[in-house]
């Protein structure tokens, strides 16, 4: 199925609310872009599970969550496969920065418990409902959230130096 | 060792460092411990190719309480940091340390945004020999290991005098 | 009688242990030797790959993809310059995309083969381990050859590779070809049908189809379940589409469909189809033309937007996603890797329930993970 047919039954099932919007590189504005839907972040739940057990859409793997920082928003950024029927689709879930909150999609898809597991560990949006919501790569006391772009670099954690102040010229 | 002398056959006479010495530099087990892309040219120096077993240096023991040398091979992060310490205080005496590969001695290509990265393992144990790479040869390692042999040729058992 | 209560005992393996190949950190709780639940903890290795990303320009990455997936870094070169040049629109000179078939051909089985050699190694063989890195090195002295270091080579450059190859070298690696079909059946000799070793891979850790999709396995870990599926030939990118080549999947043919040494033996058996690959390209390359020439001076003219492109390494799919801001910065403003060994990992605390706890050394060896990939 082409993004928008996908789109379009996505739309038709749960509405303009939860399904904002469809974009190819001349709708986003970009040179090169993947075609990817712009859901409503907490319907990301009851979407997810649609795409998977529809026959038609049938996305039966999640091959990656990334996630992004724009600067006032953050956004969380799916690749999803289908084995069965061939075809992929990209999807955006767009959250403030303040209260960053996406629905979770760990029930659906086993792998995505990890991946947000980690995209909840670089830039601390909350997964909502996941089963198990901890850092994965980080200590549980590591404060902020690196790939944030205004994170600052902690200058000990644990009593040990993480960004040396002798400057050794490395440019 | 080194001999002071040839009685008759049989006989030799030798101090007693040096008999010491000698026992401890021949013998020398690593711990096998692998960090990171330096371990697998660690590994790659216990292999047939490079043989690390003709300098006596080949039993890598899983536990720590069984060796004397730890070869830091890789990246020591800052999660990894604390538990490289507690290996080390868990070697028995007398331990010795090859810092392997850029990362462990300084922090390698991670010097500059590597938030997670120890810059240097000798900011938390102490090192007796930095093998400089990325990743050392496997060779470079085996100089690394002579240069420690020498260093532990040097050692003595008797007190030190204090300079007044 | 009454039953007897007995309390679960917690078993901390790793991060230093011998058998987790690398620091990877695995709470257990187990009834006796019976595993209840798996809990992995990773981050051991976390070296901020991403963050680097951010502050450097394209070709100063291609030397970070190396250290992440370390046993295979020709596949990660590759993988993160075709995001580049598909970004950027860029053209590969064939020769260039001959030579990148060939190395990174030569580093799957060289992967594949340590795979092999550190799977017998954790159950307790340890010739097998002797000979994977006798044969390796045979591998390292070509690629050493062809990109001037060992193991870490930053050999595939974005829009072209690093250094241009001789005939003699050509000619080496053919002899290589030859001299390494004999060593599969010694492998398969000594190993593969060994009966210890089917006994102890064998029914051991399945992993049927949907649960191996479900939980983002790919490569050969997909194909020891059955699934017919490599992104060389069902989408094949580069140049993957010229060459002829079958696609080994598991069948259950000791055991269960979808076992340890279904994922094993779909590993050793790629290797057979990786040198057929060599072998066709060694014909159809001629050493005639420009290796530099669509390698770009700056990258000025990068366009605005992302891409995300997959590719086969030794352990999957790795996909990059790369989110840049358009010409004026010279730095991706967002590049993710998705690695395969993370995913496959993740089926862990999944299957570990009920199994014995050297089982799970089993497992972890037959899912072939390399922690620097993982953690990145
Ligand atoms: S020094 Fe280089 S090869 Fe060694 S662990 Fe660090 S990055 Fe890897």
């Amino acid at each position: 199925m082409t993004p928008e047919e996908i789109f379009n039954k996505l739309k038709d099932k749960f509405g303009e609310s939860k399904i904002l919007s469809v974009h190819n590189n001349e709708s986003a504005e970009v040179d090169i872009c993947d075609p990817f839907i712009n859901i409503e972040p907490l319907a990301m739940t009851e979407v997810a599970k649609f795409l998977k057990n529809d026959s038609e859409l049938a996305f039966d793997q999640c091959c990656c969550i990334s996630g992004v920082d724009l600067g006032d928003d953050l956004q969380a950024v799916y690749h999803l496969y289908s084995f069965n029927q061939k075809h992929k689709i990209c999807l955006k879930a767009t959250t403030n920065r303040e209260n960053p909150a996406i629905g979770t999609t760990a029930l659906t898809w086993g792998i995505s418990g990890w991946l947000e597991r980690e995209t909840y560990d670089m830039f601390g949006i909350i997964f909502k409902n996941h089963p198990d919501h901890r850092r994965i790569l980080l200590e549980e006391d590591w404060e902020g959230y690196p790939l944030r772009k205004d994170y600052e670099f902690p200058r000990y954690w644990r009593g040990m130096e993480v960004t040396p102040e002798e400057d050794y010229g490395t440019d | 060792m080194s001999l002071d002398g040839i009685l008759e056959e049989g006989v030799i006479t030798t101090t007693v460092d040096g008999v010491l010495n000698w026992a401890k530099k021949s013998s020398i087990w690593p711990m096998g411990f692998g960090l990171a892309c330096c371990a697998i040219e660690m590994m790659a120096t216990g292999a047939p190719r490079f043989d690390m077993a003709r300098f006596g240096c080949e039993v890598f023991r899983p536990s720590p309480r069984q060796c004397d040398l730890m070869i830091v091979a890789g990246t020591v992060t800052m999660k990894m940091a604390p538990r490289v310490k507690r290996l080390y205080e868990q070697m028995p005496e007398p331990k010795y340390v090859i810092s392997m590969g850029s990362c462990s001695n300084c922090g390698g290509p991670y010097w500059q945004q590597g938030y997670h990265v120890l810059k240097g393992v000798d900011r938390i144990i102490p090192v007796d020999v930095y093998v400089p790479g990325c990743p050392p040869r496997p060779e470079a390692l085996l100089e690394g290991i002579f240069k420690l042999q020498e260093k532990i040729k040097m050692t003595t058992i008797a007190k030190k005098k204090i300079a007044v | 009688m009454e039953q007897i209560k007995t309390d679960l005992m917690t078993i901390n393996m790793g991060p230093q242990h011998p058998s987790t190949h690398g620091v990877l950190r695995l709470e257990l709780k187990t009834d006796g030797e019976i595993v209840d639940s798996c809990r992995p903890y990773l981050g051991y290795l976390h070296r901020c790959f991403e963050k680097h990303c951010e502050s450097l320009d394209y070709l100063k990455i291609v030397p970070f993809t190396d250290r992440m997936d370390y046993l295979a870094a020709m596949n990660n070169n590759w993988a993160f310059a075709l995001a580049v040049e598909k970004m950027m629109g860029i053209e590969v000179p064939e020769k260039c995309e001959y030579l990148r078939v060939i190395v990174s051909e030569l580093n799957r089985i060289a992967s594949h083969i340590i795979a092999f050699g550190t799977f017998g190694l954790d159950i307790g063989a340890f010739t097998p381990f002797l000979l994977a890195f006798n044969q390796r090195e045979l591998i390292f002295d070509l690629l050493e050859e062809a990109s001037g270091a060992r193991m870490l080579y930053n050999y595939i450059w974005v829009g072209g590779v690093a250094r241009d190859v001789t005939s003699e070298w050509l000619k080496k690696v053919k002899g290589f070809c030859e001299s390494y079909k004999p060593v599969i059946n010694e492998i398969d000799d000594l190993l593969s049908y060994n009966k210890i070793f089917v006994s102890r891979a064998a029914n051991v850790g399945i992993v049927p189809k949907d649960l191996a999709i479900d939980y983002g396995f790919t490569g050969p870990n997909l194909r020891g379940s059955g699934i017919e599926f490599d992104l060389r030939k069902d989408e094949p990118y580069s140049i993957y589409d010229k060459f002829d080549f079958d696609v080994p999947i598991g069948s259950g043919e000791e055991g269960t469909l979808g076992d340890c040494w279904d994922r094993y033996m779909c590993r050793i058996r790629e290797t057979r189809e990786s040198i057929k690959i060599i072998e066709q390209a060694l014909e159809g390359i001629s050493l005639e033309g420009d290796i530099y020439e669509a390698v770009p001076k700056n990258f000025n003219k990068m366009p605005k937007g992302e891409v995300y492109v997959r590719s086969e390494t030794p352990r999957g799919e790795m996909g990059i996603y790369i989110v840049s801001e358009g010409g004026k910065a010279p730095t991706p403003y967002r590049c993710k890797v998705r690695s395969p060994a993370f995913c496959a990992l993740s089926i862990l605390e999944k299957i570990a329930k009920g199994v014995m706890i050297s089982d799970i050394i089993v497992i972890l060896g037959s899912i072939d993970i390399v922690l620097g990939e993982v953690d990145r």
